[in-house]
């Protein structure tokens, strides 16, 4: 019995640190990789932070938008014009993007989100694929589809590592923001509208106002996300607006597990990696092959990885207590 | 300055059949949301569909028009079938399937997008006219592949409509959007229905998709504006009802070919995006107005 006992203290020292270490590996990670993958990271910091946006509508509220990588291009266009016409600092530019994504999300969560059923899904998908429209036309502003060459945030020509710490950092404050959202009343609130309309607005739950404003909100952080990616790599254009983005967001989500936000992490890097290893296969097949994964995961593994991990600690350890807390963890945030 | 009474009356008459055509695509998703209580987002892939095998049965293997164009439909409608028992069904069966299906018709939408540009490549194509040149009544002038559109799209609405008065599929289908219940109770084989009523919304898909890709040409993302007016005009004329479909889609045509002659040309499709939005705002419900349980609520 002793291999179970030492397994359970380290499970017990993993508990307590795990956020500490995965901080330290995150913080000298990427002095040992080539810059290749470090450029990989710093994507997934953006695609990360646009999933926990996404997921805090629909894994925490129970709104599926689909057009949250819309509200990613408008912070990013926002802040990118900005820059190029006004010359903006781009380090005020990704404040600048998250609120430029604020009155767009207002509206369109305002406007549909008053009826029940799907008109958000209708709404912001609808609102994604005339925004593509919009800045393909507009070339005398936006550069049309070739895009335009935006100042970056730090000089051309400087190593990535300053990129991934800003990444990292951003990333970290959007994950503390929704952590604490997601502990708070609000929370409950979120909660509660997913479970059970009818319920929640028995209870007093003012279900419009919360949905709007957490959709706001989550609005808001996908623009800070999208304003960030632009000022790294530099241009903006049209392609930030197609379905395909909206796509790689989703499957960050579901591959973690709806609902959770270690899985929203784990499924960030998963899925960057995936995509990394498909792109040297064969470029364009990480959409068919991921959005394939999209239905098999729904129909078969709705948890998500996160699920699967949690089973197979509450198995390997045979202790009833961390099976217990698992499941209570299931209960609470998914 | 008001332009002359005869360009007017031409504007009119395109928008009315630009509506109808328009209105095949808002068919096909109330069948489904009527029956199903389902928001299809991959509908528009099956326009796209339709297009491609209507225009590869012709172009390389040849096919006379008159057979190309029922048998593109009816393979696309096979394929909807199989799609709807492969990946839809299935979610009947699990808790709270509500958004779950409309992620699942959203990953399907991206996957048959993806294949196309795998298969077909990003080109446009054009399938053959069906009827050249330009038509003309009085003073009002119509191209012919318009026409022809407009013909099919009347003709497919009004065989619909038989279909749900007259058959027995059809009251299955009008009793399942009544209550599901209460069908299945009077023992209507409702999974049966729901893949024909899927089979049959793909066909009306098909049936907008060989005709208007001859007007709006064919690439892999050519569903994607007919699938956004079909939930426009839905969502203008009140979801689930057959009326509602072809009064939203007679105003849509309206508005837009009004909007692309006197506003700009290059926003024709954006006209629409503010219609609904408006209509979200002020009137909610659409047109007719009926309330309907939908899935997701």
């Amino acid at each position: 019995m002793a291999s179970t006992s030492t397994l359970e203290q380290f499970n017990v020292f993993f508990k307590k640190y795990s956020r500490f270490i995965a901080l330290a590996v995150a913080l000298v990670l990427p002095l040992f990789l080539s810059p290749r993958w470090v450029h990989t990271f710093i994507v997934a910091f953006y695609y990360m932070i646009v999933a926990l946006s996404w997921n805090l509508c629909a894994g925490y509220t129970g709104q599926f938008s689909f057009g949250h990588h819309a509200f990613s291009a408008v912070g990013a266009y926002a802040a990118g014009l900005l820059a190029y016409y006004y010359g903006l600092p781009p380090a005020a530019g990704i404040i600048v993007g998250g609120i430029a994504a604020v009155p767009i999300g207002f509206v369109l969560g305002g406007v549909s989100l008053r009826t029940r059923g799907p008109y958000l899904a209708l709404t912001t998908w609808a609102f994604a694929e005339c925004l593509n429209i919009v800045l393909r036309n507009e070339y005398e502003i936006t550069g049309g589809t070739k895009g335009l060459l935006i100042p970056t945030l730090f000089p051309r020509g400087t190593s990535k590592l300053y990129y991934y710490y800003v990444g990292l950092f951003l990333f970290a404050v959007v994950l503390i923001l929704v952590y604490k959202l997601v502990k708070s009343r609000i929370g409950l609130y979120m909660a509660a509208i997913r479970d059970d309309v009818d319920v929640a607005e028995a209870m007093g739950v003012d279900t419009v106002k919360w949905k709007v404003l957490v959709f706001t909100f989550s609005s808001f952080l996908a623009g800070l996300g999208g304003a960030f990616y632009a000022y790294y790599i530099g241009l903006i254009s049209p392609s930030l607006a197609t379905m395909g983005e909206m796509v790689m967001v989703m499957i960050i989500v579901l591959f973690g597990g709806m609902g959770t936000l270690e899985g929203t992490i784990i499924g960030g890097i998963f899925i960057m990696l995936i995509s990394e290893f498909l792109r040297g296969i064969m470029p364009g097949i990480s959409l068919l092959f991921f959005s394939a994964v999209i239905i098999i995961l729904i129909r078969f593994f709705r948890g998500g990885l996160i699920e699967l991990i949690r089973k197979l600690i509450a198995g390997f350890s045979s202790s009833p207590s961390v099976a217990e807390t698992g499941m209570k963890n299931i209960s609470v945030e998914g | 300055m008001l332009p002359s009474p005869s360009i007017l009356l031409q504007y009119l008459v395109i928008g009315l059949s630009m509506g109808l055509v328009y209105a095949l695509m808002g068919l096909g998703l109330t069948l489904i949301l009527g029956v199903m209580k389902l928001l299809n987002f991959a509908h528009g892939e099956f326009y796209m569909l339709g297009g491609y095998i209507n225009y590869y049965l012709i172009t390389s293997f040849g096919a006379p028009v008159y057979l190309a164009v029922p048998l593109s439909i009816l393979s696309t409608a096979l394929i909807g079938m199989a799609v709807e028992r492969l990946t839809i069904r299935p979610m009947y069966f699990v808790e709270k399937p509500g958004d779950y299906v409309l992620v699942v018709t959203f990953a399907l939408s991206i996957f048959f997008k993806q294949l196309a540009l795998t298969l077909f490549g990003p080109f446009f194509k054009k399938p053959p006219d069906y009827l050249p040149g330009i038509l003309e009544f009085g003073p009002v002038r119509i191209s012919g592949n318009l026409f022809v559109a407009l013909i099919v799209s009347v003709a497919v609405i009004f065989g619909v409509i038989v279909i749900l008065r007259k058959t027995y599929v059809g009251r299955a289908w009008r009793a399942m959007a009544q209550n599901v219940i209460v069908a299945k109770l009077s023992g209507v084989n409702v999974y049966r229905m729901n893949m024909y009523v899927f089979g049959l919304s793909t066909a009306t898909a098909a049936a907008a998709g060989v005709f208007l890709t001859s007007i709006y040409l064919l690439f892999p993302d050519a569903g994607v504006f007919p699938l956004i007016k079909g939930y426009i005009i839905i969502a203008i004329g009140g979801m689930g009802s057959i009326g509602g479909s072809l009064i939203g889609g007679i105003v849509l045509g309206l508005v837009e070919t009004f909007g692309s002659a006197f506003i700009a040309t290059e926003y024709k499709d954006i006209f629409g995006f503010i219609l609904l939005i408006l209509f979200l705002t002020i009137r909610p419900r659409g047109i007719l107005g009926e309330k309907l349980e939908l899935v997701g609520g």
